[in-house]
């Protein structure tokens, strides 16, 4: 198996001058959840698009399962759902996916059947697909992703629509098909929050670029509370931590920042065996981060690094 | 390809296309009943022939109803595929955008040809109860088999003049455009029929090649045969080379 079942180099996509996408370099690893977050318009369906060849890439290289997206064949391993779930309105769930199938050409005879169980749509099968309601709609579109057993699942804001119940019975079963079956999910979503319960790793998108991968752990150790110390040596203060201490959860960020995750409630003590060890503390703090502080502070960064390179 | 053509054909159930144009097929021959029985009274020496059910019947499907009906059937099934949103669910199967165009385009004959073979049977169906209650020529099986290949040769023509209307809606994607031009063909034809330049007008080009009186336009049959499969190759080609490039949105 390869590392990444997703990997793209340089991936752009330009309508005229505007770039959708613009230089993704998205690295998803095999049998992983990866949330693609962003706001509304940051180029996240614009990248599933170009991943599942349905719009054609200004510039960039895209592997998919190992291959290159021009081998038509890899896709039979691959499952989607772009934006809201487009059938035939004049046919049932069951012929919808019927016609699927048998262009598909391969699958098993309970495929179907298998399909609507998984997304409790079996007692509504025979429902014409125009008198379904959104949320049906978007569990018959999870059932047309995941009814060939792909390796790889590409879904662009698969839970809107859905009622709590369908949100987390939709999250377990994602969960069981990668914990248990190795699939590879990439999923976008606007919602912070739908994303963390599942994502083993998360990239965020912001007007058209991928600022950041981050897996989900590490994501979660930036933006947990930590005592933030300013000091004049890092190092000596590191090795305090560790010997006197015996704290092994920090970070080093500089010449004089330390950040200490762990025994926050010591922070006095530790800043006075700072003091006592002829260290200069000039201050501390206990922060939290969220998330939504996180990338908030990342487009920000964004915004200046792209005013920096205007003037 | 047979799987491709099979969900062409799924895709059409409960759709009222198909209904419109089984009824269109079936209208087409009252309408050249109402047109024979008025020929009769104005000469009584006249009587109700199949020939001549089939000979108004033919004008009216090559002439008015294949360019407005088969138009719009050819204009839907393209259409629909981009008002329902569907390509990008079909595209990641994945399915070879040229195969799928080509079960467009087949499904599109099969449906003409169905269409042909309703009018047939309609003609048929009506000359025989003109036979039975109001007397008149027999209808001999032969001229039945005859007039069944002429309607599906006639099937062929209009196949072949209806390829530009694929890549007209796969343009414009919509319907307002494509219904705005086959109103268009459909008048010119009616205005066209009888003028010489008819043999250089692809739709009344398969008309009188369907009756074999392109000769008479003074032109030889080879140049409308050569003018239609130019139309037909064209319509596929100028469709396929647009949706190959296509992106999805």
């Amino acid at each position: 198996m390869c590392a990444y079942s997703i990997e793209t180099d340089g991936l752009t996509k330009k309508y005229g001058d505007c770039a959708a996408v613009n230089n993704v370099s998205l690295h998803v690893p095999g049998g992983q959840i990866y949330g693609l977050l962003g706001r509304n318009g940051a180029g996240k369906t614009t990248t599933m698009k170009l991943l599942l060849n349905l719009i054609r890439p200004t510039d960039g290289k895209i592997v998919l399962l190992g291959e290159g997206c021009h081998n038509r064949k890899n896709y039979y391993r691959i499952g989607s759902m772009i934006e809201t779930p487009a059938f035939y309105e004049n046919l049932t769930a069951r012929e919808n996916l019927e016609i699927l199938a048998r262009l598909r050409g391969r699958h098993r005879r309970d495929t179907i059947a298998h399909a609507l169980r998984a997304v409790g749509l079996e007692q509504e099968e025979r429902k014409l697909f125009r008198a379904y309601s959104v949320g049906m709609k978007q569990r018959l579109g999870l059932a047309a992703a995941i009814m060939h057993e792909p390796e790889l699942l590409i879904l662009d804001e698969p839970m809107n629509g859905l009622d709590p119940i369908g949100i987390h019975a939709f999250r377990s079963y994602l969960l069981r098909l990668c914990r248990e079956k190795g699939t590879t999910v990439l999923i976008s979503s606007h919602i912070l929050g739908e994303i963390e319960q599942l994502a083993d790793w998360i990239g965020y998108m912001h007007k058209g670029r991928l600022l950041e991968e981050i897996s989900f752990q590490e994501l979660c150790r930036k933006n947990r509370r930590y005592a933030a110390f300013e000091v004049s040596d890092v190092k000596r203060a590191a090795l305090i931590l560790e010997k006197q201490y015996h704290i092994l959860d920090y970070a080093v960020f500089g010449k004089n920042s330390l950040r200490v995750y762990e025994q926050l409630d010591q922070r006095a003590q530790i800043n006075s065996g700072f003091i006592r060890a002829g260290l200069a503390v000039s201050g501390i703090e206990l922060r939290a981060g969220s998330l939504e502080d996180y990338f908030i502070q990342k487009e920000n960064e964004q915004a200046q690094c792209l005013s920096e390179e205007k003037m | 390809m047979a799987d491709i053509i099979y969900c062409e054909w799924l895709k059409l159930r409960r759709s009222k296309i198909l209904l419109i144009g089984v009824l269109g097929s079936l209208m087409v021959p009252f309408l050249a009943v109402v047109s024979e029985v008025r020929a009769c009274r104005v000469n009584p020496e006249a009587s109700l022939s199949l020939w001549g059910m089939y000979d108004t019947s033919i004008m009216f499907i090559m002439l008015l109803f294949g360019p407005l009906v088969l138009a719009v059937v050819a204009t839907w099934l393209v259409n629909r595929e981009y008002t329902e949103r569907t390509l990008k669910t079909v595209f990641t199967v994945p399915v070879e955008r040229g195969r799928f165009l080509a079960g467009k385009f087949i499904i599109l004959f099969l449906l003409i040809c169905l269409f042909m073979l309703l009018s047939w049977a309609d003609i048929l169906a009506i000359s025989v109860a003109f036979r039975l209650f109001f007397g008149g020529d027999a209808v001999s099986p032969a001229q039945a088999v005859i007039i069944l290949i002429q309607m599906l040769m006639g099937g062929v023509l209009m196949f072949a003049t209806l390829t530009p209307f694929v890549y007209l809606s796969l343009c414009t994607r919509g319907t307002i455009a494509p219904f705005i031009v086959i109103a268009a063909v459909s008048l010119l034809n009616v205005v066209l029929s009888a003028s010489p330049v008819a043999a250089f007008y692809p739709w009344t080009a398969a008309y009188l090649l369907q009756r074999g009186r392109y000769g008479q336009t003074g032109c030889p049959a080879v140049v409308g045969t050569v003018l239609l499969l130019g139309v037909c190759i064209a319509g596929i080609f100028a469709a396929n080379r647009r949706f190959r490039k296509e992106d999805i949105v």
